[in-house]
This record gives structure tokens, sequence and C-alpha cells, in this order.
């Protein structure tokens, strides 16, 4: 497998505090791997080591198999990043920055023009393009800093919480973009403190606690290993004794549990089929059903078990 | 070509840099505030004199020397204006997390923001020298070689002063303690030190400060010679007076280590410096 982001006991300390300890990831072509853990887990500061805005104290990072510490210039070429609330000069406009940004990377004259088009059309800047970034809100900034990163068509994404500083419609859009971007066959690596965000936008994700790497696989599987789903059955009236055991008696229920007045909390490890059946049989019995919905996440009781259970 | 893979070479990057840098002085107005400096020092030398019947000096050389005396602080202010806050500002103002992550190296930031600061500035002084050439050389219907020289050593002074602001950018937190540390530094602390050296009788060569002396030095004719005298005080006690004249390529070779030391150390910090908060 191409390896495309590869760190090997990566880790940084700062004043002799490990903010990574020894992390060691590889991650392959054209996924979208989420990077959660809580503050201070090292999410940002693996994020810097990748984009040389800090250096490792031991252990090394690549990019496409290239040392960023030893060829940073060779290594960053095809990769576009956002760091933090990006912050740009603010003297120039949109369309100044990315021609700057572009002549950096040795796209021509006519190739930045269309591509800076394009870009702030994508992240819906193209009315702001020629006012100064000094007068732009935190909202626009984290915008323009997801155009700059998608200007020269990268391989590889590098976004640390890429929908920080984002209202809920912005934050929404750049959902909308990064899934638009999986489609287009790159390599994304996005830290989150999110968790929805990663589980509904990632293929895979890792996750990171006092600096070391403690899961990472494909969000598919997160299901197997949680076990059992929960889900929440709201319903008109409360639910009789005999009804509560018929529903018990169910395929794929594991156990249900009147937990408030009217609210019934299942565990669920069947099939989507059964649990289709299992609310087709309570819609027959003459149950009146308000909603029938997954409680809670999977990644979120994964986090939950590992975070907290490393504490 | 192929945009993805074909990295552009150091030095286009470097033209890139500078010219960027250049747009964001003129953006930023300080350009055009020195200018502003410039042009109200001279014409406050040119016409100040004849406003209060007062004859110009006899000799070009003499008239030009008090309007060289103003470019220390012509160099001061385009050292504290383009080059104090060059380096400093990418991580007080969080800008590096959009410029560092890109195929460039820092060193070649440092040089582009160093090379745009010089030229900006050698504009500077040259507008300075080419209005005392023309107004000043129009009364006396002549310009002295000298002139010339002093122009050259201006230009060294220039370029030392610029990698001491770039050294203290490159070490300094804030742009706000950078920019006070240079103009300070070259206004008040190192002639205060001068002063201080050369009243216990030790000539301060190696002041960078001292060495620009020479710009104005320079055209006297015959090159003024260090000297003392005794000066009687209170009490019929006499105390020694000394007055020293920095030497000519002794300062060159100060102006020109300063340059060296203070711009590779600057970029050897700013390449190590780590963008973090």
């Amino acid at each position: 497998m191409r390896e495309v982001i590869k760190t090997v006991g990566l880790t940084k300390k700062y004043n002799g505090f490990p903010a990574l300890d020894e992390l060691t990831l590889t991650i392959g072509p054209d996924v979208c791997v989420g990077f959660i853990g809580p503050n201070g887990a090292g999410k940002t500061t693996t994020i810097k080591i990748l984009t040389n805005l800090i250096r490792s104290t031991a252990g090394k990072a690549y990019v496409e198999g290239i040392d960023i510490r030893e060829n940073p210039k060779a290594a960053l070429m095809n990769v576009g990043s956002v760091v933090e609330i990006p912050e740009f000069y603010p003297y120039l406009t949109p369309i100044e920055t990315l021609d700057y940004l572009g002549r950096l990377r040795g796209m021509d004259k006519e190739y930045i023009r269309d591509r800076s088009k394009r870009v702030l059309e994508q992240v819906h800047m193209e009315e702001w393009a020629t006012t100064r970034i000094g007068k732009f809100s935190k909202g626009m900034k984290q915008r323009l800093g997801i155009a700059q990163a998608l200007l020269h068509e990268p391989t590889v994404l590098i976004l640390d919480e890429p929908t920080s500083g984002l209202d809920p419609r912005g934050m929404i859009e750049v959902r909308e973009i990064i899934k638009d971007l999986k489609k287009e066959k790159r390599t994304i690596f996005m830290s989150s403190h999110l968790l929805y965000e990663a589980q509904e936008v990632c293929d895979w994700v890792a996750m990171v606690d006092k600096g070391r790497l403690i899961y990472f696989d494909e969000v598919e599987n997160i299901g197997k290993l949680m076990g059992p789903k929960k889900i929440e059955l709201q319903t008109v009236e409360d639910l009789t004794e005999s009804q509560l055991d018929t529903l018990r008696a169910s395929e794929g229920v594991a156990e249900a549990e009147a937990v408030q007045p009217k609210v019934v909390l299942l565990r669920f490890d069947g099939s989507n089929e059964d649990r289709a059946e299992v609310l087709a049989k309570l819609v027959g019995e003459g149950v009146g059903v308000v909603s029938f919905k997954s409680s809670g996440m999977e990644l979120e009781d994964l986090y939950m078990s590992m975070i907290e259970g490393g504490r | 070509m192929d945009h993805k893979t074909m990295a552009p070479t150091d030095f286009e990057q470097l033209v890139t840099v500078v010219r960027y840098e250049i747009f964001s002085h003129l953006r930023r107005r300080r350009l055009w505030a020195i200018l502003a400096i410039v042009f109200i020092i001279f014409f406050l030398i040119l016409l100040v004199p004849p406003a209060y019947g007062v004859d110009y000096p006899p000799e070009f050389g003499m008239y030009s020397q008090v309007y060289l005396g103003f470019t220390g602080i012509l160099v001061l202010l385009c050292a504290t204006f383009f080059g104090s806050d060059a380096l400093v500002s990418e991580f007080q103002h969080k800008t590096g997390f959009v410029i560092f992550p890109n195929p460039v190296k820092r060193s070649t930031i440092a040089l582009g923001k160093f090379s745009a600061s010089m030229i900006a500035s050698i504009l500077v002084i040259c507008i300075y020298y080419g209005l005392i050439a023309l107004f000043v050389g129009g009364i006396y219907k002549a310009i002295d070689a000298e002139f010339a020289y002093s122009f050259l050593l201006a230009l060294l002074y220039l370029s030392s002063a610029m990698g001491v602001a770039y050294l203290i950018s490159s070490v300094m937190k804030g742009t706000m303690g950078s920019t006070v540390l240079t103009f300070f530094l070259f206004l008040l602390i190192l002639p205060m030190i001068e002063g201080i050296l050369s009243f216990v009788g030790v000539k301060p060569w190696f002041f960078i400060t001292f060495a620009g002396g020479t710009i104005s030095y320079i055209m006297n004719v015959p090159y003024p010679q260090d000297g003392s005298f005794e000066m009687t005080v209170g009490g019929g006690q006499t105390m020694t007076i000394y007055e020293f004249y920095p030497d000519v390529w002794v300062s060159i070779a100060v102006m020109l280590g300063y340059l060296i030391v203070c711009l590779t150390l600057a970029i050897l910090r700013f390449n190590r410096r780590e963008m973090v908060g």
C-alpha cells in the first residue's frame, strides 16, 4: 500500500512535557481520516509537525515517503493545509493572497486565476474576492483558509478542525466540501473535536489521548467493536409490562428498559431488517410510536469508553 | 507544465516574496510616511536659513554635511519601519500558519523580506541624496566626490542597521517590543554607551552607530583625526576630553560584520523558530 502520510515514533516535548508520545500512524491513499481526541491530546501538535510548523523532538514524519524535516519543500508540494484559524496579511485581498501563494507553489498566472475563481466559489467567498482581508470575520478567514488549501489541487489535505469558527451553516457547507473532495480521490487527514463530524465525514478514525494513538480503524468497524446499539423509543402512552416483554423477546433486542415515562431504551444488536421488524410489531400492536431512533453515536460511545477508560 | 510536481526554484520564490513584501510596504503606507519625512527634513534645512536671513555655507561640502547628519535618523526610521517587525509578525499575527506550510524554505522567506526592506529603504536614501544633489548641488553648481562616498557609506550603514533590526525581529516575541527596541537601540542606547566609552577614553570603533558617523565625516577634507584636549573644570582641576572619529576602512569592516553576522543569525533563528500558540 502506498503510504501517503506516515509517522514513526513521533514525539514532541514542550519543556520536558510530552505533547506527543511515540505516535506511529500510517495513512493510505484516497481515504479521509478523522483525527480525534480530547484537548491537549496531541492532534494539533501532530498536524503542525506534518506541515513543518514545528519540529519533532524524536521520530519521523513523512508525506508521500518524503521526510518533512529533511526536505520540507518536496514533502509539502502536494499538500494543502489549514492549521488553526488561519490569519492572512490584512492588507491583501483574497485574490492577491491566492496569487501570492500560487506563485510560491509555481503555478502560472492563468492557472492561478482560474483556480482562485473556482475555490472562492467553492467556499462562497466570490463576492469578497477583492476586499481586503483585514475586514474579514473569523468564519470568512476560515473559508479563505480552506480556499487556499485547495488552490493547487493537492492530493493530500491536512485540516486542523476545519469547521472551527464557522456558524452552523458554514459548518455544514465545509463538511459538504470535504465530502465532495473525497469523491476526487484525495487523502484527507482532519482533526476534529466534533465526533459526529468525524463519523459523518470520515472513512477512518484515529483516536489519540495523552499523545498516544489509542485507536485506528475504519468507521464502519466501530459498530462491531461497540456491540449493541442504543435505540430510544418514545411512545404516546407508557408501554405495559406485557408490551415490554414482547419487545424483549423480539429478534435483535438484547435489553429493553423504561428509563423515563413514555421512553424506553433498547440495546439492539440485530440487523436493520430486525430493527424494521421490531418497529412494525410495535405499530401492529397499536403502540403509538412518536420516535424510534438511535440514541447517541457509536463513535461517541467508543470515545467515551477509550478516553474515559484511560483516565 | 505540471503544476503539481514542478516546484519553483528558491530564486523564483524569493522574487515572489520580494514582490509581495514591497507591495505590503506600499499598501501599509509606511513608505509614504518616510518619504514625507524625507521631504520635510530636506525642505526645512533648505528654506529655514534664508527665511531667517542666514546665508548658506560657502561650500557644498559644508552645507551637505548638515543634511548628511540626518541620514542616520532616516536609516533608523527605515530599519524600524521596514525591518523591525518583518519576521516576528509572522509568529505574533499567526500569518505563518498560512505561509510556512507552503513548499518554500523559511530562509527564502526571510531573505525575500530582507531584500524588500532594503529596496524600500534604498529608495528613501536615493531620494534624499537625489534631492541634496539636485537642490544643494544646484546652489553651488558643483558636487564633491566625497558626496558619492557618503552615499555608498549610507547604503552600507542602512544594510547593517537592517541586519540588526532583522535579528531583533527574529528573537522578540511581539512586534511592539521589536519596534521599540530597534528604535531606541539606534537612537539612545548605542549612542549613550558610545558617549560613555569616549568619555573614559575608549574609542567605540566597534559600534555600528559610531561607524555610521562616517556618512557625514567623509565630507570633511582632510578627514578629521582623533584627538584630546585638557579642560579646566571647577576647583582648578583639569579633565581630558577625547574626540574620536571613525576610521573609514575600519567602519566599513564593522558595518559589513554587523550585516553578515546579524542577518545570518536572524535567518537561523527564523528557520528554527516554532509556530506555537
